[in-house]
């Protein structure tokens, strides 16, 4: 019976540890880049109220405008450095896959067929594809190949 | 694009993240969308639901009913060089009434020109409360837009002139795109009723090619120099008889 009870305990270890959740690195491409190329982009064509401009989404930028992190901000006040360093942490995290940095969240949706459940009127995502601009910047910042800061 | 220095956050800063509350804000005037995004702009969005800007004021504003708004003047089919005079009216009720349209080919570029009436043919309903002309043009977004908005100013009515493309070989449609927005005088999107309004005018060339004739849309109106020509010869005709 002791022994019967020492291999499902054993057992059940060896499962848990099988299941146990591998830990995942957040890409950290660079701040600066970010800062300068990739912040305006999200704020244009991401930070609306209905869409990632609105606390309850995990992924949401801050900005004038639109969501701000201190309500005390005028609407037009200049992003200060926390809604910056915050859209940042929002955006790495949606960066975030076991896949390629292109089959991110960030980078997949995006685009046709990514499922994207924002819309616009013509039924397009958010950008038509992979050519397309600002999806570039993202890519480009996404992969590391934007980097104005220190390595 | 647009670069600006924004200082790193000290690590204390974050500790904020889970303490303090946020503050939805939106556009509060139209004139924002061609500003930069960081200085609260729509950096060149104008949410006209139109090709090119693919949004509409429904991405923010939201919480009420659609608004009433009459269209009228906008021709079956156009036809190269016309000028069409485009009249909205809505009920100005309470709260503040704004829109931006536009007139777009199938990409979303501006097709034609547009015109907003003279001073001395203005009528009340077109005037802010402060008695300025409500409806105005810009132009400054990528230089190939054919926009037209009002400021939440107290208007309840907007004319403004169409003119058709001169050149209509390529028989395509142009679009209208709207978008209207009703707010509730808060300082937030949230209340806000949207209506957006997409029209097609197929060109009368098209539809020519397509019955087999020339059609017979809706007659183009006279430009608003035309209408003030006119009124001046039948003015000084009047003093000649005397």
């Amino acid at each position: 019976m002791g022994r019967l009870m020492w291999l499902v305990v054993l057992g059940s270890i060896a499962v848990a540890s099988c299941d146990a959740p591998e830990s995942v690195e957040v890409p950290a491409p660079d701040y600066d880049a970010f800062e300068i190329d990739v912040y305006p982009i999200l704020l244009r064509d991401c930070g609306f109220v209905v869409c990632h401009g609105r606390e309850d989404r995990p992924f949401r930028v801050y900005g004038p405008g639109r969501l701000r992190f201190d309500p005390e901000s005028e609407p037009d006040d200049e992003p200060t450095s926390q809604e910056v360093w915050l859209s940042y942490q929002r955006t790495r995290s949606m960066l975030v896959s076991a896949e390629p940095v292109e089959q991110s969240p960030l980078l997949a949706k995006v685009l046709p067929g990514g499922g994207h459940q924002g819309v616009d009127a013509q039924g397009r995502s958010v950008y038509p594809d992979p050519s397309d601009e600002s999806y570039g910047v993202l890519l480009r910042w996404a992969r590391g190949e934007l980097w104005y800061g220190e390595r | 694009m647009v670069r600006r220095a924004l200082t790193w956050p000290g690590a204390g800063r974050l500790v904020l993240v889970g303490l303090t509350l946020v503050g939805v804000t939106g556009f509060s005037t139209p004139a924002l969308f061609s500003e930069p995004v960081v200085a609260g702009g729509g950096g060149g969005r104008l949410f006209t639901g139109s090709a090119r800007d693919g949004f509409g004021c429904d991405v923010c504003h939201q919480g009420a009913v659609a608004p009433a708004l009459e269209v009228e003047g906008l021709p079956e089919a156009w036809v190269a060089g016309a000028t069409y005079t485009l009249w909205l009216n809505w009920s100005a009720g309470s709260g503040a009434a704004s829109f931006v349209g536009e007139f777009v080919d199938e990409q979303g570029w501006g097709v034609g020109s547009l015109a907003t009436p003279p001073a001395d043919l203005v009528e009340q309903p077109e005037r802010c409360a402060s008695g300025t002309l409500a409806v105005r043009l810009s132009d400054v977004l990528e230089g190939a837009r054919t926009v037209f908005a009002i400021p939440a100013c107290g208007a309840s009515s907007a004319r403004v002139q169409w003119t058709a493309p001169s050149d209509d070989a390529e028989e395509a449609s142009a679009w209208l795109h709207l978008g209207f927005v009703h707010g509730d005088d808060s300082d937030t999107p949230d209340g806000d009723g949207v209506t957006m309004i997409a029209r097609e005018i197929p060109s009368a060339a098209s539809r020519a090619s397509a019955e087999g004739c020339r059609v017979a849309g809706t007659g183009p109106r006279a430009p608003w120099w035309f209408v003030l020509v006119a009124g001046a010869w039948v003015v000084g005709r009047g003093r000649r008889r005397r």
